[in-house]
């Protein structure tokens, strides 16, 4: 669980460091499961986040949902599961993924306010004529990254476990049912909004 | 915290330019302003600032020359930002991971880790391709053409590209819909299913209705209609 957080910690820093996008849902899907020893889900649960959310990219002071939370916790949570991977399993992990990413997002708000703060620490201390407080700040705020997201993983890796483990107890076996007819149909929804998103002339103008 | 980003990626230019070290603090004292652009597109301005660094340097009614590269610098932050916004994040990005995933369908059953390290470098070295190359190419012309690559950029056809990049996206989602119904979707109900979901989805979509509104919509719809047993 240690290794999968600090893997997962790598691929959150990618939003920090170099943007190099190995933070997209499917290549971390892929990552994880590969690490899990399941790559086919990793892929399946990576491309469907990938498809729903294709829409979904940081502009300026926009927080966008933190896509590689979501798709790591459910690539984690299902395989962790042990045994043959059930349809409803991975809607299911899905399903709570989603709003843990957004407690992320909450996360990445403060820790933006908390930069706020390092960069009017960095200022003053540049105008007492330190220019190494620029590098030491710059670390210093990607450490602070980095621990959030590490901390954030070690809580909600077993968590959710636990969660998931419980939901699918008390879950009736119709509602099971519904959820492994709907897995089927996840990946239609994704190319139904990839269809709009690229369809829109938003982008050009006439 | 761009504008310490930004002071830490030339620091090592400034320690080139400004050797003494008081007159490098008031350098970097200048760059502390709000500062905030595209991160692939920054290298552009990066390479622009040091060449008007060098020319302040050289300066010797400096004032003049201080303002110039702030005024630079910020004039050039906004437009960069928009196009860096609208081509890598809207396109780029979204396209090269629509390339990838649209024969998945064919390979899915058999996925293993060649299948996935196909997928996986696939796309990373698409997309990093351009990423890497707008970032030393942006650092080398600006500091070659300082203000003047303002002129460069807009000699490139943008919405041609754009365009471009609209149409190939369009095209894989096509054809990673034809695959999925054809080879996914084992009988005619759960074909005639998936038009259903595909035309109300993108109905809903361009009504404004958000792609997190929409997934758990369709885990609900079919959680009810599987409890009212339709």
């Amino acid at each position: 669980m240690l290794l999968i957080a600090a893997v997962s910690t790598v691929l959150a820093l990618d939003h920090v460091i170099g943007s190099f996008m190995i933070s997209r849902p499917f290549i971390s899907g892929i990552l994880i499961g590969y690490l899990m020893g399941d790559i086919k889900t990793g892929l399946l649960i990576g491309t469907i986040f990938e498809l729903i959310w294709i829409d979904v990219f940081p502009i300026g002071t926009y927080v966008s949902p933190e896509l590689v939370i979501s798709s790591v916790l459910s690539v984690y949570w299902v395989l962790a599961q042990g045994g043959t991977v059930a349809f409803h399993t991975i809607a299911l992990a899905m399903a709570l993924a989603v709003p843990c990413s957004m407690i992320f997002r909450l996360f990445d708000i403060w820790n933006r306010q908390f930069n706020n703060y390092l960069v009017s620490k960095m200022e003053k201390k540049v105008d007492e004529g330190d220019e190494g407080a620029v590098s030491f700040y710059v670390y210093l705020s990607i450490f602070v990254f980095a621990l959030k997201a590490f901390s954030f993983f070690v809580v909600f890796l077993p968590a959710g476990n636990l969660a998931l483990d419980w939901l699918e107890g008390i879950m009736p076996a119709m509602v099971k049912h519904a959820l492994d007819d709907s897995m089927i149909y996840l990946p239609v929804l994704g190319l139904a909004v990839g269809f709009n998103f690229f369809q829109k002339k938003k982008y050009e103008s006439n | 915290m761009q504008n310490a980003g930004f002071i830490y990626g030339i620091m090592p230019a400034l320690k080139k330019i400004y050797p003494d070290k008081g007159r490098r603090l008031e350098v970097i004292k200048s760059h502390l302003e709000f500062f905030n652009t595209h991160p692939y597109m920054v290298g552009i301005i990066m390479g622009m600032t040091v060449a008007l660094e060098e020319r302040a340097a050289n300066d010797t009614t400096g004032q003049a020359s201080r303002g110039m590269i702030q005024v630079s610098k910020n004039n050039m932050a906004c437009p960069l930002a928009a196009i860096g916004d609208v081509f890598f994040w809207a396109l780029w990005r979204p396209m090269c991971a629509m390339v990838m995933i649209f024969p998945i369908s064919i390979f899915f059953e058999k996925a293993g880790s060649i299948t996935a390290k196909v997928f996986f470098f696939g796309f990373l070295i698409m997309f990093n391709s351009l990423n890497f190359a707008m970032r030393y190419y942006g650092v080398m012309r600006g500091y070659q053409l300082k203000e003047k690559i303002v002129k460069e950029i807009s000699a490139f056809n943008i919405q041609k590209i754009i365009s471009i990049m609209r149409n190939v996206g369009l095209t894989a989602v096509c054809l990673a819909f034809v695959l999925y119904f054809f080879i996914d979707l084992p009988g005619l109900k759960e074909k005639i299913t998936a038009l259903c979901v595909f035309v109300t989805g993108a109905y809903l979509y361009r009504k404004g209705v958000s792609s997190t509104t929409l997934f758990f919509g369709l885990l609900l719809f079919f959680t009810a209609a599987c409890l009212m047993k339709i």
